[in-house]
């Protein structure tokens, strides 16, 4: 009976607006201190608030992912539409059209899921991109290739961080 | 009833002041700290399932790679070796995790319709698929390949070819990439996308840009069969039959009939 009636006296978190019962000292779900002093507790709300700007900051990084697999998508179709325009006698100028074209479809869809799920697209584009490599599909130099595979590995960094900040905090 | 002799349901222990707290708290309610053992006990399990996937998917891309690249990688024997390494490091994965998927090797919704629809649709999937590939490899890349060459020198050669072609990789890539990967996968990410990364990376394998294409809607469907049916042997079936189909296909083609 006692539980029932603090239950349904409960308030709601300050910080994360979380059901709590009378008899809390801090909020289940979000840690905010329920009694402390007013000072403690606008510490935590921007301690909290300082987090959050990473995580975004973070998830900003992991996009660049989904802006690589783009221009990637873009330049492989160009590439290929202009080696079919300037060589048209040329006997592997369809080949290498329906090629780069199918590889631009892959990449276009590794954008489109890496803006949704960032971890999962970045760790099978990051895995297409060094077999297609291995395949002979390279734009430009090893230097190039390897800013690619770099800007892919610092995004997925990104996303894994923010991933485990998310869950720390329960953001 | 006296409060002692509550059970407490759905009830554990803060990690720092020994409270009670509810079992789904993320932080104590008595002291405020972060209860993480359930979230480490998950990131551990996390971690070493990705180590596990990691070097399961890195040598099976490291001999797939040596495999296509490799002067010396050319003929029936080296052929034989690769297959053989790939099928028995798959083996032993699917001994050491033979607890986590054992429910894969049960057939309880066994139903014959079932396997008639799978099966005729594989079939049919495969007709389809190598009509446009043979074509594709004709008009545009002028080539034509034939799986059948690599056995045609030895005795029963179409029984060989559907042995290596068909039913070796339907039985060892089911159990690598439906069995293994996509079991695995379950422990890190959601069902469907489980299901997305094991397609991408089963298409990738193949180590064809243009077989990726119509692999990875196949990958799918094979992983999406596995998951409904909670059981591996419709996909060895449909993978069984779509590959024995190509090597029916190639056999009418060179008139070995």
């Amino acid at each position: 009976m006692e539980q029932i009636s603090s239950t349904t006296a409960a308030n709601s978190c300050k910080c994360c607006c979380e059901l709590y019962n009378e008899e809390d000292h801090f909020c289940k779900s979000c840690g905010y201190p329920l009694r402390a002093s007013e000072q403690e507790q606008v510490n935590f709300i921007y301690r909290r608030a300082y987090e959050k700007t990473q995580i975004k900051e973070l998830d900003g990084k992991s996009q660049y992912a989904s802006i690589i697999f783009y221009i990637l998508a873009g330049l492989l179709l160009l590439s290929g539409l202009v080696f079919f325009f300037i060589h048209p006698e040329d006997d592997t100028a369809s080949m290498v059209l329906v090629l780069s074209g199918s590889i631009a479809v892959i990449y276009l869809f590794l954008g489109m899921w890496s803006a949704k799920k960032p971890i999962a697209a970045i760790i099978c584009g990051l895995i297409f991109f060094i077999v297609s490599f291995f395949l002979g599909v390279r734009l430009g130099g090893i230097i190039i290739n390897f800013a690619i595979a770099g800007g892919l590995i610092i995004a997925l960094v990104s996303a894994l961080n923010a991933d485990r900040k998310r869950k720390q905090h329960n953001l | 009833m006296e409060a002692s002799e509550e059970i407490p349901v759905n009830e554990r222990h803060c990690l720092n002041c020994n409270n009670n707290i509810a079992e789904e708290t993320r932080f104590c309610n008595h002291c405020g700290a972060l209860q993480g053992d359930h979230d480490i006990d998950d990131a551990l399990l996390r971690q070493r399932t990705i180590a596990l996937l990691s070097v399961f998917f890195g040598v099976h891309l490291l001999v797939c790679l040596f495999a296509n690249f490799s002067p010396v990688a050319r003929g029936l024997v080296p052929l034989l070796i690769f297959d053989g390494t790939l099928s028995v490091f798959t083996l032993s994965y699917v001994l050491y995790l033979r607890k986590e998927i054992a429910y894969l090797f049960k057939w309880n919704n066994f139903s014959v319709l079932k396997v008639l629809g799978y099966a005729l649709v594989a079939i049919a999937l495969a007709i389809v698929v190598n009509y446009c590939v043979k074509w594709l490899n004709r008009t545009i890349f002028d080539t034509e390949t034939y799986y059948y060459y690599a056995f045609s020198h030895l005795r029963y050669a179409k029984l060989i070819t559907l042995l290596f072609v068909a039913l070796q990789p339907a039985i060892f890539e089911e159990l690598a990439f439906r069995g293994v990967m996509q079991e695995g996968l379950k422990k890190v990410v959601d069902t469907r996308q489980a299901i997305f990364i094991t397609a991408f990376l089963f298409s990738l394998l193949h180590m064809s840009i243009i077989s990726f294409i119509w692999m990875l809607p196949f990958a799918l469907w094979l992983g999406y069969v596995r998951n409904k049916e909670q059981t591996i042997w419709y996909g060895m079936l449909i993978h069984f039959c779509f590959n024995a189909t190509a090597c029916f296909f190639e056999f009418f083609e060179l008139h070995l009939f």
